[in-house]
């Protein structure tokens, strides 16, 4: 029995379940294998684009589009046993065939699709709770700092809302960064540089959404707990309106 | 006066409406500004309310006087107003840092509804041309105002809305006796008219000016007067029916002011405004009209149990619901299911039998629905021809006493972006 390691990309996570798939006993080492473990030795799968790129084509091929779509997802999620739940995951759709995704009342299925569903929904919200603030030059700038690696899948939506501006989403927990500069978008993975002042106006413009934020809440009705529900504590660092003048 | 204090304000004097305006017909960003709806909410208030629209007055100075209206001519409050250029800059600032998705604009009566109208428009203008805002803009519509003016908030508005506020033209007479009902319903009949329209014309052209896409709504005071449910549920059908609206919205009425020809109303009656919501959802995404739900014989929702649920206490010869074989329609008869639920349930009972112990990982709430349904001829509940020992069952909680009915419902029944 063995268990699969990769470089963490997504392109080596596929090699890897490619290779795990077809060896019954195969397992993924969802951490970095353990040091003692002497009789479950670890094998490093290479990143290969083609390989990788053929093995979703069969997947898609056996098991429809939808397979993929959730498998990407699922790479984006910050579950623990991902790479496992993916394997076994993987295994299902050969087993199972075009049937695969209407199967949700099996375990696997519904996790895969549960966990896929989690990674979108953080995704969603942080469309809404991703806040700028205006820096000296005029570019927007934004720290993010969510459970799942949601950036990639937040950036074009900013990119058509804010199409005429330059900006930066930063996600601070993963060193991650989009960034849009006259008209061209980059994504980079090590935010260099400290982040300039803000502009003269941002201070005035904070306050004044704070002013509205209070003031929008009706009093007979606070519901704190309601609040917390939608607006976790964990986001509010990084939200203006949760901040203080 | 500085604009700290006026955004406070005027901002006071627009929470009371309770249009969330999240009406998510359409996805978010799917092209021009011609599709786009806020999909998203981007911060929830200390009340839990979805924050997506900067929700201001123009101006909280008011002509009129009605009854229930904080911002009424009679109502000793500070009173302010704010330019049409500060809530074009305002809200381009706001949208600019993603605080908001757009704008929500309403304001009092100054001087005339035309008059007033006047600066709404002159204010969405600015934004539009001057700032090439590309966000949304719900804009209310002001009763009495010139033609004219309401087809221009269509043109500038993604959303436009004219408030009906009172659910009959008696209470209207008496509670707000300056606005008359044909001052409210006549812009909506033109709004109806214009949208339909202009949809028309974007179908042949799509150079055609956008018209009001998001389509038009409107709000009822739910506790201020003494309309039943069944009257208020026939007026929305009406409206959905005939004048074609996206949404009612349904606010309890929140005791601000004080006037004898008002109820004496400790609390805003909030679980029968929640009702009401699922009752309309019902309406709109269940299948059901709003003969099944009341009649004279009972014309108010229940308060403990949900419009499903009491519907289908009152039904159980349909009941239980085989869940491998019901159509799809009869599965969201089911109460504990939602529209996602019985979707699953369709699409996973097509790969094998489904037992009654999958059910829940399907979204369905089990507490309820579990005797309502049978799964391969199984059944969980007891006594299915009972409805009292039903109702008595179902309002125990899992230790035997009796629960809480919850106000915000199930999240497998109310679906996101309802205002709670
Ligand atoms: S017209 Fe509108 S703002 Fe004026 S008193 Fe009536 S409800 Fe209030």
């Amino acid at each position: 029995m063995s268990a699969y390691v990769h470089d963490g990309t997504f392109t080596g996570l596929v090699c890897a379940l490619a290779a795990a798939v077809s060896d019954p006993a195969a397992e993924m080492a969802d951490e970095t294998p353990a040091q003692d473990d002497l009789f479950a030795p670890a094998s490093e799968v290479g990143s290969d684009g083609r390989k990788a790129a053929d093995f979703l084509e069969r997947l898609t091929a056996v098991s429809g589009p939808e397979t993929v779509d959730n498998i990407k997802l699922c790479f984006l999620s910050k579950e623990k046993d991902r790479d496992s739940l993916l394997l076994a995951y993987a295994r299902r759709a050969f087993a199972a065939g075009k049937g695969l995704n209407d199967r949700l009342a099996d375990p696997v299925v519904n996790r895969a699709h549960k966990t896929a569903l989690a990674v979108l929904r953080e995704a969603h919200r942080f469309k809404g709770l991703v806040r700028f603030r205006e820096l000296e030059d005029g570019t927007l700038y934004s720290e993010i700092e969510p459970d799942h690696n949601i950036l990639p899948l937040i950036t074009n939506h900013f990119r058509r809302r804010m199409a005429g501006f330059n900006w930066i989403l930063h996600d601070k927990k993963r060193g991650l960064a989009a960034m849009h500069a006259g008209g061209r978008l980059r994504l980079v993975s090590a935010l260099e540089a400290s982040v300039p002042p803000p502009s003269e106006k941002e201070k005035r413009t904070a306050s004044l959404w704070r002013a509205f934020f209070d003031s929008v809440a009706i009093k007979e009705r606070l519901n704190p707990a309601l609040q917390r529900q939608f607006v976790p504590l964990k986001y509010r660092k990084n939200i203006t309106e949760f901040g203080e003048d | 006066m500085d604009l700290r204090r006026k955004i406070e304000i005027l901002t006071a004097g627009a929470k009371y409406d309770a249009s969330c305006a999240s009406s998510g017909s359409t996805r978010p960003g799917a092209g021009g500004r011609a599709e786009r709806v806020p999909g998203c909410c981007h911060s929830w208030s200390a009340d839990g309310r979805c924050v997506s629209l900067l929700k201001i007055l123009l101006t909280n100075l008011c002509v009129y006087d009605c009854a229930y209206c904080v911002n009424r001519r009679s109502s000793d409050c500070p009173r302010a107003l704010l330019t049409p250029d500060e809530v074009a800059g305002l809200t381009m600032d706001f949208y600019r840092r993603n605080y908001i998705e757009g704008l929500f604009l309403s304001s009092g009566v100054a001087r005339s509804p035309d008059y007033t109208m006047e600066l709404l428009i002159a204010a969405v203008r600015r934004l539009r041309v001057g700032h090439k805002f590309p966000g949304y803009i719900h804009l209310k519509v002001i009763p009495g105002c010139d033609r004219r003016l309401v087809d221009l908030a269509a043109l500038y508005a993604d959303r436009v809305s004219v408030n009906i506020e009172l659910p009959s033209a008696a209470s209207l007479e008496r509670l707000a006796p300056e606005k008359s009902r044909d001052g409210v319903l006549k812009p909506m009949a033109r709004l109806a008219e214009t949208i339909a329209a202009g949809k028309e014309e974007r179908r042949r052209s799509r150079n055609a000016p956008p018209c009001a896409p998001g389509g038009q709504s409107t709000q009822l005071i739910v506790g201020a007067s003494p309309e039943t449910d069944l009257q208020i549920m026939k007026l929305s059908q009406s409206l959905y029916d005939k004048l074609g609206l996206k949404r009612v919205y349904y606010s309890a009425f929140v005791p601000a002011t004080t006037d004898s020809r008002l109820p004496a109303v400790k609390e805003p009656p909030l679980r029968r405004e929640h009702r009401l919501y699922q009752a309309d959802w019902l309406l709109r995404f269940y299948g059901f009209s709003t003969d099944e739900l009341l009649d004279e014989k009972c014309p108010c929702l229940d308060l403990t149990f949900d419009p499903k649920t009491v519907w289908a206490l009152r039904n159980l010869d349909r009941f239980p619901v085989e869940v491998n074989k019901a159509p799809y329609e009869e599965l969201l008869r089911v109460p504990g299911f939602g529209v996602l639920t019985a979707k699953r349930i369709v699409r996973a009972r097509r790969t094998g039998a489904l037992r009654l112990e999958d059910l829940s990982r399907l979204g369905a709430v089990m507490k309820r629905a579990v005797y309502f349904v049978t799964a391969g001829g199984a059944y969980g509940g007891l006594r299915r021809d009972n409805p009292e020992a039903i109702r008595a069952k179902l309002l125990e909680g899992p230790s035997g006493r009796p629960a809480q009915p919850e106000l915000f419902g199930a999240a497998a029944e109310t679906p996101a972006g309802t205002p709670a």
